[in-house]
């Protein structure tokens, strides 16, 4: 792992050649959401490919750009477009945009994605604020030889997500009049979606929504001591004695009918972070 | 899988070379537990580095040596420093002391290691004797082409603790007086710790 530091380095510089700001906050959008960074001002773009040692995305519906500029006057980076493991990216690789957020400076992180609801009371476009997550990927992006300079070598993990910003979130959605729910994220490896059996098995260990990515991101965001929001976006109920074959389309739409929610969540929580 | 016997052997004739008893037992050494080392009459301690094949220990509380001597009389070896997989290192490398040790002779291997406890009738500072375990590691040390010199293709994993062992281990935490609990050691791959969830 001790080559990262000068991975890390070297794109932040050449983030930086092209926008001088220093973020507040860092963004990445999930499946179907990339369309928030339309929201974003002042935009500087870049793609993944001219930044050194960033992961190209190659999943559907994630462009792969960087996004900085401005929302609601706050200077953030965003990333339009993730890397998923599924991809075959190793768990290093695909969190190292995290490392060059906090790099560039930033001191918070939103992830979003789309995830199977799995809890009965959710439905379909219903958004989630992740409480604690579930590991079960099968890997972690931190193991190997620790960096110091990066973090510690046994990151705590008894509040991944700062509690005082699911609060906010939750406020946010008290006074927009939105059901936001609070809940466990499981992540597994995919590609393929969960059989009935998985489902039932995952529902059995506590998760109330299953995805594909996000955990990875958030690990990295604790050993960076970064403070971390995350938003799960419902875009299919997967319960198992009704489950109906998966069509992406159809996920790809729920994801952007949601993003009234997500929009006002993110801006909400970003605004926050400026006051603080 | 097929030139691990051969890598075995080359660290066992090392060994040899350094200390020519065969060793009864093997203990691994686990975080913060290296210590117990300072027990054995030592005759000879050898770095992992002069041993080939062997991976290197970066873990702190992790020394990195084997130690060969005697404990209560008897030939052991101490491994002071244990590989994880949260090294980077593979499962099949984790291993190869415990390879090490049935090249050298040895019937029994004592693994210690530190743990977090989820059991709430469980107190910091107790020790338990493992009597099962549940591998959440996401790999497995004998992936890979198997060598039938090293052992089955499947391992029966019916009672991986040896039950007579277990009796005399807690019947030694009677005599001497002090809590020894009896239960399942669960393994994940780390570094983080657990999250509430999980």
């Amino acid at each position: 792992m001790l080559e990262l530091f000068d991975q890390i380095e070297a794109a932040a510089a050449a983030i930086r050649e092209r926008w001088s700001a220093t973020p507040k906050v860092g963004v990445i959008l999930g499946t179907g959401l990339g369309g928030f960074a339309d929201q974003v001002t002042d935009v500087v773009a870049i793609d993944y490919e001219d930044i050194p040692n960033f992961p190209r995305s190659t999943a559907v519906s994630h462009r792969g750009r960087l996004v900085c500029g401005h929302l609601e006057g706050v200077p953030i980076v965003a990333m339009e477009g993730r890397i998923h493991q599924y991809e075959g990216y190793p768990l290093q690789q695909i969190t190292l945009p995290v490392r060059v957020m906090k790099a560039l400076g930033a001191e918070t992180l939103i992830v979003t994605h789309a995830v199977g609801g799995m809890n009965p009371l959710y439905q379909a476009g219903d958004v989630m604020i992740i409480d604690d997550h579930i590991n079960l990927m099968g890997d972690n992006p931190l193991v190997g030889i620790n960096d110091d300079r990066l973090g510690v070598r046994f990151p705590d993990m008894s509040a991944p997500y700062t509690p005082e910003l699911i609060d906010v979130g939750q406020e946010i959605a008290r006074r927009e009049n939105f059901v936001a729910h609070r809940g466990v994220v499981v992540a597994v490896t995919g590609p393929c979606l969960e059989t009935r059996a998985e489902y039932r098995f995952l529902r059995m260990i506590g998760a109330d929504v299953v995805g594909m990515s996000t955990i990875p991101e958030v690990i990295v965001a604790v050993h960076s001591e970064l403070r971390v929001f995350g938003l799960s976006v419902i875009t299919d109920m997967c319960l198992p004695d009704s489950l109906k074959p998966a069509v992406v389309e159809e996920i790809i739409a729920v994801a952007n009918s949601a993003e009234p929610k997500l929009r006002a969540l993110v801006s909400g929580i970003v605004t926050h972070e400026a006051k603080r | 899988m097929l030139e691990l016997a051969a890598k075995v052997e080359q660290a066992a004739s090392i060994v040899k070379q350094h200390w020519s008893e065969t060793p009864l037992l093997g203990i691994v050494l686990g975080s913060g537990l290296g210590g117990l080392a300072e027990q054995i009459e030592t005759d000879a301690t050898i770095g992992y580095a002069e041993l080939p094949n062997f991976p290197q220990t970066s873990a702190i509380g992790h020394r990195g040596q084997l130690v060969c001597g005697r404990l209560e009389g008897v030939p052991v070896v101490g491994f002071q420093g244990r590989f994880h997989l949260y090294e980077g290192n593979t499962a099949q490398a984790a291993s190869l002391p415990v390879r090490l040790l049935k090249g050298l002779g040895a019937d029994t291997l004592v693994v210690t290691n530190a743990a977090g406890g989820v059991n709430p009738t469980y107190a910091v500072g107790d020790v338990m004797l493992i009597e099962d375990q549940i591998n959440l590691m996401f790999a497995n040390p004998l992936v890979g082409i198997n060598d039938d010199n090293l052992g089955p293709r499947f391992p029966d994993m019916s009672a991986p603790y040896d039950a007579k062992l277990m009796d005399v281990a807690a019947a030694t935490a009677r005599s001497a007086d002090f809590v020894l609990h009896r239960g399942v050691y669960l393994a994940m791959l780390g570094p983080t710790y657990e999250t509430r969830a999980e």
